[in-house]
């Protein structure tokens, strides 16, 4: 802060009154030193103490030093006066001492502004390097990631998606539906559809689950659940086959195992970065941990669409059927808005953007050998509804894992899309 | 606000006596034992971002207490989570900078803020970010061990993780303890180095020492 002085320090009426918050280190004060009013006169620097001591440094011999925690104070000295330094690091302090210090000081204030110019430039310099060190660490990272996941073996995937079963069953949205025809159905679909899964030995698991939500969903180690309102909202069994493809995709690529990689790895380094920023680090891992369970990355999906489209079109099965399922899902969400954090949060890629890539993709595949499976969709359908009728057809039967009753509240809303 | 710090180093505590119409804001959790007559207020630690910035970069607390003497003179007793020293520091208008969750206890003349403390603090081991205390008043701060003070009036070097506070004409760079060899080998490593003039305040021991102690004795 710079304000006027009423009057001067030495009070010789010379031509500059500005005073400039300071200090003083000086053997005669009580504790050695104490802030100061620091004026610039055409005799030298005054350094006026809070307890009224008033110290003159003249000009003459005058040495400059910048420093001080900020690293912007100025600490003035002279020889005759080796225990007296006077500072500041108010704005126009140094302009003040060009003014009046004269010819002496010309060449320190020079090397003052070109250590500060200087400093300014490696502060710049040391902020690129830390904003490459944080895109390095994340493409690094990303490569990490990559190779931890050769170490870590398929099995974690199971012991997790089994893990995360249990939670899963009780947020399902609906009982677990065991219509014969709808399970044999679906079950055809993932029988035509796993051996040309990329990754060998995966045992896949179907569920369906009784729920309005035009979805299907996949846990690490390859049990799948697919939602009625997904099987409703078909005109296909091949469009429920591409949905499951893009699901037995996400498995099979690991993507759920390798976010929770990733979600632990960025607060590892946040915690090795920042320390123990406490509840900071807290609320970024719950949050890193909701994206974890409530989606991948929009990379993660569009790998997914793609070997989902490679697998139907490997399995003789209509490889564009996907594009068509998105077709459906855009035309019944067209105006529906998720909003806020939750649609920030949902990954998936634009409708369009998808249906496109999904096209130019079974182009560059060719045509295929098609082999329709043997499944009456209207009738799968039919049975479908008929069932949901009666409800306790539902439930004489128990889910593999004997937990079918939970209704869940807690419905989220990015769920309304396959994923 | 009358005050003493008993019981100096090993477990420092904080003995105020409050008359009334004086004050003592003190980090929530702080007080150890007050007598009945006291009466505490909490409040957030500042403006609501300057409390959060103080909560995640200054490790101190989201609330502080506010401690007043509703009749006659109250005893409050203030101490601090780890074993070791606490300092009293007189304000009069001046600043000093106290490395994050250093702070205890403050009169009411006496301003707290959380600032960017730089790489070179970063490096040395003290911190990307540092509390600032100023204006006039006393501030309690705490460290683990004893705290001596030093006043510099060139260069000093000190080891990672053992400043506790220093004025704001005190500079601070990072520096390899010796030769690249000897930094790495003596256990050194990277020090600070601590330019005056100025008044720093050590401890006599450090978190990080202790923290590596137990670690190789826990395999």
């Amino acid at each position: 802060m710079v304000r006027f002085s009423s009057e001067h320090a030495d009070g010789d009426g010379s031509v500059n009154d500005l005073a400039h918050n300071g200090g003083v280190f000086a053997p005669d004060l009580s504790s050695g030193r104490g802030p100061a009013d620091v004026t610039v006169t055409v005799n030298g620097v005054y350094a006026t103490a809070s307890t009224g001591e008033v110290f003159s440094l003249s000009f003459e011999c005058m040495t400059l030093e910048r420093g001080g925690a900020s690293g912007k104070m100025i600490f003035c000295r002279v020889p005759d006066q080796p225990e007296v330094c006077v500072y500041t690091e108010a704005p126009g302090f140094v302009e003040a001492l060009g003014l009046h210090g004269g010819a002496q000081l010309t060449g320190q204030i020079a090397a003052i502004a070109a250590r500060s110019r200087r400093g300014r430039r490696h502060i710049a310099a040391l902020w690129l390097g830390f904003v490459a060190l944080c895109v390095g660490a994340w493409f690094g990272f990303s490569a990490l990631v990559g190779g931890a996941m050769g170490l870590i073996p398929f099995a974690v995937d199971e012991a997790i998606g089994e893990m995360a079963s249990e939670h899963m069953t009780s947020q399902l949205g609906g009982p677990v539906v065991d219509v014969p025809e709808v399970t044999e159905a679906l079950e055809k679909i993932v029988a035509r559809l796993a051996p040309e899964a990329s990754r060998e030995g995966v045992e896949f698991s179907l569920r369906v689950v009784r729920s309005d939500a035009v979805n299907a969903f996949a846990l690490p180690g390859g049990q799948m659940a697919v939602f009625t309102g997904l099987i409703d909202a078909s005109d296909s069994y091949e469009e429920v086959a591409a949905v499951m493809g893009h699901e037995m995709a996400h498995v099979t690529q690991r993507h759920g195992v390798r976010r929770i990689v990733q979600s632990l790895g960025i607060v590892a380094v946040a915690q090795l970065v920042f320390g123990d920023v406490g509840g900071a680090v807290g609320a970024i891992e719950e949050l890193f941990t909701l994206a974890a369970i409530n989606g991948y990355s929009r990379d993660q999906e569009s790998e997914a669409d793609a070997e989902g489209v490679r697998m139907m079109h490997a399995a003789g099965l209509d490889p564009t059927a996907a594009a068509r399922f998105f077709q459906i899902l855009k035309d019944e969400h067209a105006g529906i808005d998720t909003g806020g954090l939750l649609s920030w949060m949902s990954t998936h890629p634009e409708h369009e953007e998808r249906i496109d890539a999904v096209h130019a993709l079974a182009k560059h595949l060719g045509p295929a050998e098609e082999r329709p499976l043997d499944i009456d969709w209207a009738a799968v359908k039919a049975s479908l509804s008929l069932n949901a009728d009666t409800p306790g057809a539902d439930e004489d039967r128990s889910s593999p894992e004997g937990v079918q009753e939970e209704q869940a509240s807690l419905r989220d809303p990015v769920k309304e899309e396959a994923q | 606000v009358n005050v003493e710090v008993k019981h100096k180093p090993s477990f420092a505590t904080v003995f105020a006596s409050v008359e009334p119409g004086e004050v003592i804001i003190a980090e929530a959790d702080a007080m150890a034992s007050m007598s009945s007559n006291t009466k505490v207020t909490t409040r957030l630690n500042g403006a609501f971002l300057l409390a959060l910035m103080l909560r995640i970069f200054g490790k101190e607390s989201l609330f502080v207490n506010v401690f007043t003497a509703l009749t006659g003179s109250a005893e409050i007793v203030f101490t601090q989570a780890t074993p070791g020293d606490i300092h009293a520091f007189e304000l009069k208008g001046t600043a000093l900078f106290l490395q994050p969750g250093a702070f205890i206890a403050r009169t009411a003349g006496v301003r707290i803020g959380v600032g960017w403390a730089g790489f070179a603090s970063w490096i040395g081991g003290e911190g990307l970010f540092r509390l600032r205390v100023s204006g006039h008043g006393t501030v309690w701060f705490g460290a683990y061990g004893s705290i001596y003070e030093r006043d510099v009036t060139t260069d000093y070097i000190v080891d990672t993780g053992h400043l506790v506070g220093y004025e704001p004409t005190i500079g601070l760079s990072a520096k390899l303890a010796g030769g690249l060899f000897s930094s790495f080998f003596s256990g050194e490593g990277l020090v600070t180095r601590v330019r005056g003039p100025g008044k720093i305040f050590l401890q006599s021991r450090s978190m990080g020492g202790l923290l590596s102690w137990t670690n190789g004795h826990l395999y």
